[in-house]
């Protein structure tokens, strides 16, 4: 049922999440940087907050029936998994139409939106994982609100939604947003440079066969290997015959069984080692260590072992500022409520206990001399890394506990 | 006549996907089909568009965010009442 007014506990709680910033037209920005709420409004809201944060009574609030509200939060990442994450939808900024709401509906308003509660420490409980996806009260982490999203908001299949963020609909090509400006950019030159023909390279979460067609026409023999059949099914379909393709459950036990050891040039990653960190299912995580070993043994001795994931700490933070001079916010690094990867040290460290070296680590940025259409995309890619990529080689294994741990 | 068509479908459709027997009527209504694990997340999608397509109605959000969604009855009472708004 419904809350009224008269059952709001007063004075509400102030919370030091929130950002103010002035916009044009005497109006104000309210941005909770944690859970990415947001609107505009003008000074009497501004007044109202301030009211409801001293008063012990409804009675002594502004009473007004008018006031402007610019209602400008969306789910900006259902626009692709590398779009603007702020969830501020910018056009408002100059919008005309606004929300013409009552003082009581301003109130419920802020509420909603965690601008004012009235109980700090149960809204900071809220920052767990969702149970399941009618879960309204924990806000979960990024894989949850973008399902919660697809499937409640948009009512569309995640798993079809999630194939086709990074290419164009005939999977011919990477899609006109960052994949392409930055991934793709960096990976295309890296391959030029270091694959040469007849290197036997294993493309493991290859989807689609993107990455594996581009080794493939470089002269390399490549394996693609993914848990999920429909990718493969477009796969075999879209590119060279070449290639030979595998549905296998990675990370589970015998996926990589079928290849004999020593084997391998290279094992190639792209963006799919997060998965083994923060699984999309909390229930279902994937052994990391079972499939770092098979990743060992399959390596010849002078193997390579390239990854390439969306960077764990720029990746999602939200993209603020503008022009040449973006800036961004970050809330979390160690305990990680929202974002889906682990912590560089983290990833690091696990994949060199199960006996890797990492001789190469860097980060990717906009290549200034590449066109897309989402400038914003662009000006934030070209400070703040929004991939990084790693080089491993296989260490021998020892009997020994790893001494510079 | 749409009423006990809704309630059957949409049993029926909890059957398919392994909904267990229960000795009380009320119990099979009071099922959460989600926590119970008779479909999961990614079934939610096909149950809102089978039951979209059957009866030619729309879930709106506020109905998805409702807890009655969250029920087998509950699903079942705002199928009927989308019918009834329908006539």
């Amino acid at each position: 049922m419904k809350k009224k007014l008269e059952q709001i506990k007063l004075p509400l709680k102030m919370l030091k999440d929130i950002v103010i910033q002035l916009i044009p037209g005497d109006k104000f920005l309210f941005f909770n940087v944690f859970t990415r709420n947001n609107f505009i409004c003008e000074n009497d809201t501004l007044l109202l907050c301030h009211q409801l944060i001293r008063e012990n009574s409804s009675s002594g609030l502004i009473n007004k029936d008018k006031f402007k509200i610019w209602d400008t939060e969306y789910f900006s990442n259902e626009e692709g998994l590398v779009s603007d994450p702020t969830r501020i939808n910018w056009k408002y900024f100059n919008e005309i139409n606004y929300l013409s709401l009552d003082m009581e509906q301003v109130v419920f308003l802020l509420l909603r939106k965690n601008i004012l509660v009235e109980d700090i420490e149960e809204y900071r409980n809220r920052f767990r994982l969702k149970k399941n996806l009618f879960d309204r009260i924990n806000f979960g982490n990024f894989h949850q609100q973008m399902g919660y999203h697809l499937i409640m908001n948009l009512k569309i299949n995640p798993v079809e939604w999630w194939i086709k963020q990074k290419f164009t609909d005939d999977y011919s090509e990477l899609g006109n947003n960052p994949y392409k400006a930055v991934q793709g950019n960096f990976l295309k030159k890296y391959f030029r440079e270091n694959v040469k023909p007849e290197m036997k390279i294993i493309d493991i979460g290859c989807g689609t066969g993107f990455y594996a067609n581009w080794l493939t026409e470089l002269g390399a023999e490549v394996i693609g290997i993914d848990p999920n059949d429909q990718y493969i099914k477009i796969a075999k379909m879209k590119t060279s015959k070449k290639i030979k393709y595998y549905v296998k459950p990675v990370g589970k036990t015998s996926c990589l069984d079928f290849l004999e050891s020593n084997c391998a040039d290279v094992v190639f990653m792209s963006d799919t080692l997060l998965f083994y960190f923060v699984p999309l299912e909390p229930k279902d995580k994937p052994d990391i260590k079972l499939l770092l070993g098979e990743i060992h043994r399959i390596l010849k001795p002078s193997g390579r072992f390239w990854i390439i994931e969306p960077h764990y700490t720029f990746w999602l933070a939200p993209w603020l500022g503008e022009g040449n001079q973006p800036f961004t916010i970050l809330t979390e690094y160690r305990n990680r409520r929202f974002l889906v990867t682990p912590t560089l040290s983290e990833f690091i460290n696990d994949i060199t206990l199960n006996h890797f070296a990492l001789i190469a680590f860097k980060e990717i940025y906009a290549d200034p001399d590449i066109e897309i259409s989402d400038k914003k995309s662009l000006s934030f890619a070209h400070e703040f890394p929004l991939w990084h990529f790693f080089e491993f080689i296989p260490q021998k294994r020892h009997g020994m506990t790893n001494l510079l741990r | 006549m749409w009423k006990q068509e809704a309630k059957d479908f949409v049993i029926n459709y909890f059957k398919n996907k392994g909904l267990p027997e229960f000795d009380k009527q009320a119990d099979l209504l009071e099922c959460e089909y989600l926590e119970q694990g008779i479909i999961d997340s990614l079934g939610i999608v096909e149950l809102i568009t089978t039951i979209e397509n059957e009866f030619s109605i729309v879930f709106s959000f506020q109905d998805m965010e409702s807890s009655e969604f969250t029920t087998i009855g509950g699903l079942i009472a705002i199928i009927k009442r989308l019918l009834k708004e329908k006539e």
